[in-house]
Order: C-alpha cells, then structure tokens, then sequence
C-alpha cells in the first residue's frame, strides 16, 4: 500500500465529476423508452419512490464508505470494504467494484466511440439528403460487423472506420485517466458536463415546442402527443410489479450505484469534507439531466415525425443512431448540422465521463497495492479493456455484447448493492455508519434516513435481487400467481428467459455448441461467460497478492 | 396534451429543477472549509 497524492481540484469539479458519473447514455436513451413501456405518467411515482427509498441512501452510503476507505489508504473496493469488516471473504465481494467498472467500459467505450463518429459526420453534414432508410443502413455498414460462414470457414467482415473511432476514443480516456483525477478527470468534467446541459436544453426546448409537424397521412405526428403519453398518468401501473422493478431498475442504472466507481472518487475526499450535499448535488443534477432533458428530447421528437404508434413499437436505444439524424434532416441544412452535434455531442460528453469514471477503481487499486504510476496504471487498463472488448465487436451479433451487458451491467451491480448495504448497515454498523455519513456535512441529513438505511433500502434491494433470480414468464402481478399455483400443483417453475437462474442453467436452451461443425451463437455466449469470469478471477487473485503484500508489510513493521 | 399530463410534467420538472438548483446554490454559497478543518487534526491516512 503506497501512500496515494491523487486529490481532487475543487469541490465543484468533484460534483460535476460524480454527476458526470452517473450522467450516462441511459439518461437520454433508457428513460424516457422504461417510461413509456411502464405507463407513462405513472412510472415517475415508483421512479421517485425508488430515487428516495433506495437511491439517495445508497449515494450517501457509497461516498461514506470511499470516503471512510480513502482516508486510510484505500481507493477501491476489495480494501475499502475490508477496512469495514474482519472477515477476509469481505475484500473478494469487493471485487465486484473493480470487475463491473472493466467490464461495463469495454463495451461502453465502444458504443461511446459511435457517438464521436457521428458527432463528426455531423459536422461534415454526412446525414444531408438522406431518408430514414438511408440513415438505418449508414450505421448498419459504420458498426453493424457482418461474420458469415463460407464453406466451413468463418468470415468476419471488420468495419475499419469503427474499430479507428474505437481506438481514438480510447487512447483518449487512457490518456485523460494517465493525468490523473485532478488534471484528466476534474478538467473534462467542467467542461463537459455545462456543454451537455446547454446542448440538451436546445435539444428539450425544440422537442417541447415542435407541435404538429403535418406529415401527411399522419395524424399522430405531433410531439406533444409523445409528452402526453410520455406524462399521461396511467395509476392502474402501480400495482404492477414489474412497473416497480423497472423503475427501481432505472434508478439502479441512472445514479450508478452498485457499481464501485462513487466509492472510488470519494476515496479521493478529504476526512472532515461534507459528503452528504455533495452526494445530493450529484445525484440531483442526474436527475435533472434525466427527467427534465432525457424526458424531451426523443420521445417528443421521434413522434413529431414518426407518429405515436411507430414510437411505442420502436422505442430503443438504436433510435439514437438510426433514426435521430433523419428527424433532425427535416429542420433543415443548418440546424440539422446543430442538432446533430448536440445530439451526438452531448452523448459523447454523456458517456465520456462515465467511461472516465469507471477507469478509475482499477487504476485506485494497482497504484495503492502494487505502487505503479498513473500512466503505467492508465497503459495497463488500455489493454484490458482492448483484450475484452475485441470480443464485443467482432462477435457482435452473436450476444456477445448482450452478454457483457447482462452480467457486468445488470447481475454484478445487483449483488454489489446487496453486498455493500448489509456490510455498511449491519457488519459495520449504522452506529459508525451514521457518523461517517454526518461527518463534516453542510445539510441536515434527516433521521428518518437512520431506520431507511437499516431496514428499508436492505430490503428493498433484496427484493430486487431475489425477484431477479426467480423471475417468472413475463414478470406481472399474474404471472407470479401463476408461477406459484404451478409450483404448488405441478412442482415446475415458468423461468423468465433473463432471470438469473435461468441465464446461468441455460433453462428452456437447448445447449448446442456447434452445429454443422460450425461455432452456434450459444458457443460465443458461454465463451464470453468464461472471459468474465476468467477476469473475475484474475481480479481476485490480484486482491489475494496484494492482501499477502500488505500482511507482510505490517509484520515488518513490527518487527 | 392532456391537462394531467401537462401538471404532471410541470409539476415534476419544476420541483426537480428547483431541487437541483437549491443544492447547487447551497454548494456554491458554502464557504471552503481550511485545509486543517478539512484533513482534520487525527488524519489517518
């Protein structure tokens, strides 16, 4: 363990980093089409419950811990959480900080790397004259990787300019990382996050006021007809449980807690600077970048011209590429080139500094444990996120991508919350908890919050992680009741597809790894299962060497 | 739009915009605590 000079600028650029954190792609692409999906309107209910039930005590436990785990040395995870527990199995759960940061930024740095391309074809007007056909099939040929069989050999087709933008993009956070927190990280989020609010405030205001567009033969082509389906309350949601999985979910996703990158950056704090207002600062500008912005700009937007049944059948993430320029298209030369580069734009800066952030544990933890520099850390990560994120290009149709997505981004982040609030709750005790929390802070934190971190966000996140794993067919209300009557009567069980028990037994699969002497696509998705968990374990090992290191050390000391 | 829907969405990024602009004032008034205040006099690191 070395002593680490790391520290952040400004108490602002620490916010603006932490928001920037959180800010991510999902802001703009993820809640605005859960919205939709979960009833309009009255998913902000559960959303909200969620955000204060269970997303502002986890923002506040995260900073508590790295702040609690900074100023005794440790600036990740596996040793922030085993200065809070005696047990030695604590340093291995912590291992899920590190893993679902590596994970996560190998594929997120490629979908970022899409962004920047497209931020410069629309500077250089690439989209001008193109219909919504013609945009599809651009990003089709930019990224779409088409592998086929000829004879029995398998031909990958690599689309050079996309593997380019991906190098660029990440040479560009390997070299923003190698600068370190206060001159890589701190500088880019100044600038970054005001440039994504001012593009996203132009962007929500054409949205709002787009109206009626008079595409002929449409008469759902109005955007306030997505903000009223996008608002429209619809209470008869809220006694569905799916509606609630998928809002506490997107809270989950939104603030990037369970993640393990909040512990880092506050790692970085000082022991008596106030954690509980800027915790909140961060987390609400998130909120408004999502519910004010995210909330204006495609939905309205993609049914101005597109009409409202296309929107509810098409709703997705693809929509940021494939469709977004051609509605931009239709405001003609000079302000489509301006959307387009705050549209491409503010997503770059969206995922820039998400990417950035979730470099960092990994780099926290090889300069604490093994001593190394900033730019040998920042080189090493480079590599890592190459060697794993080849995979999710080459393969890409084969769900390999999905795969990543589903393990690091979902399954990780759910067992790392339950984890991490049932050590800071009831191994660490909500006692010192409480303290850490209050210490040196510029608001009232309420005390309300006391029996909400013990009882209600455990429990909360339990639910979610043991509603994750037995997920029944379709997941509503009646789809449990079900699930059960068939239990009790039939002893079977009707396994959702992505709940997590199913996913790891290959339920309702059949296991077929090649065909015709040929790879299947389950073949790539166990081969990247094997990658993850090859990772995972290397991580472990890597916390298993430093944990000998550091008994070492303090036995010379000692002595 | 429908006049719930126009509450609703006024109602929500209204509060969320003041909330946000509160903390973020707050933040910006509060004066920057001394390095010794800050550290703390028992630092362990």
């Amino acid at each position: 363990m070395t002593q680490v000079k790391e520290g952040w600028g400004s108490r602002i650029g620490l916010i603006l980093a932490m928001a920037g954190n959180a800010v991510g792609l999902g802001n703009f692409l993820r809640f605005p089409v859960q919205a939709v999906q979960n009833g309009g309107g009255a998913f902000i209910i559960p959303y909200f419950v969620s955000f204060l039930l269970m997303g502002i005590p986890l923002l506040w436990v995260e900073w508590a811990m790295g702040r609690y785990g900074g100023i005794r040395g440790n600036h990740s995870t596996p040793f922030i959480f085993d200065s809070m527990a005696k047990k030695r199995i604590w340093k291995y759960v912590g291992v899920f900080g590190i893993f679902t940061n590596i994970g996560i930024i190998s594929y997120y740095t490629y979908i970022e790397s899409w962004t920047l391309s497209y931020t410069l074809k629309s500077i250089f007007q690439s989209f001008t004259g193109l219909d919504r056909g013609q945009v599809s099939t651009m990003f089709d040929n930019y990224a779409g990787v088409h592998s086929h069989i000829i004879g029995n050999q398998l031909a990958i087709n690599v689309p050079f300019w996309a593997i380019v933008a991906f190098l660029v993009t990440l040479i560009i956070n390997i070299y923003i990382l190698s600068k370190g927190l206060s001159e890589g990280t701190e500088k880019v989020a100044k600038i970054a996050m005001p440039l994504l609010i001012l593009f996203g405030i132009f962007l929500a205001i054409r949205g709002i006021t787009l109206g009626a567009t008079g595409i002929a033969g449409c008469s759902t082509c109005n955007s306030h007809l997505g903000l009223d389906f996008l608002w429209k309350p619809n209470f008869d949601s809220l006694a569905n449980p799916k509606v609630w999985l998928a809002a506490a979910g997107q809270i989950f996703f939104t603030l990037s807690v369970g993640m393990g990158t909040i512990h880092c950056y506050a790692a970085y704090v000082r022991k008596n600077e106030d954690i509980a207002l800027n915790a909140m600062t961060a987390g609400w500008m998130n909120e408004f970048v999502e519910i004010v912005l995210g909330a204006s700009v495609v939905i309205p937007i993609a049914v101005g011209y597109m009409g409202l049944d296309w929107v509810k059948e098409n709703a997705g993430f693809m929509m940021a590429f494939k469709t977004m320029p051609y509605l931009f298209n239709q405001w003609g030369t000079i302000l489509a080139t301006l959307s387009g580069v705050a549209w491409f734009g503010l997503l770059f800066f969206a995922g820039i500094t998400s990417s950035l952030a979730m470099g960092t544990p990994f780099m926290g933890f090889v300069e604490d444990e093994f001593g190394w520099g900033r730019v040998k850390s920042a080189i090493v990560l480079g590599i890592i996120i190459l060697v794993l994120a080849l995979p999710t290009i080459l393969f890409f149709q084969y769900g390999v991508f999905d795969e990543y997505d589903y393990w690091t981004g979902t399954v990780s982040l759910v067992i790392f919350a339950t984890a991490e609030i049932i050590l800071f709750s009831w191994i660490f005790g909500l006692k010192k908890g409480w303290r850490e929390i209050t210490r040196g802070s510029d608001i009232k934190v309420p005390h309300f919050y006391k029996f909400v971190i013990k009882w209600v966000t455990p429990i909360f996140i339990l639910t979610i992680f043991i509603t994750s794993l037995f997920k029944p067919l379709h997941g509503e209300m009646a789809d449990w009741q079900v699930a059960f009557h068939q239990l009790f009567s039939h002893g079977t069980w009707p396994w959702a597809s992505d709940s997590i028990i199913a996913q790891v037994f290959h339920i309702n699969v059949k296991m077929i790894w090649f065909k015709n002497g040929m790879p299947t696509g389950m073949f790539f998705k166990d081969m990247s299962r094997l990658l993850l968990l090859s990772t995972f374990l290397g991580l472990s090992y890597l916390v298993h060497i430093a944990s000998k290191k550091r008994k070492l050390k303090s036995k010379k000391l000692q002595s | 739009m429908s006049t719930s829907a126009i509450i609703l969405m006024v109602l929500v990024q209204g509060s969320v915009t003041v909330i946000t602009a509160y903390f973020l004032t707050k933040v910006l008034r509060t004066p920057k605590k001394t390095n010794s205040e800050a550290s703390g006099d028992d630092s362990v690191s």
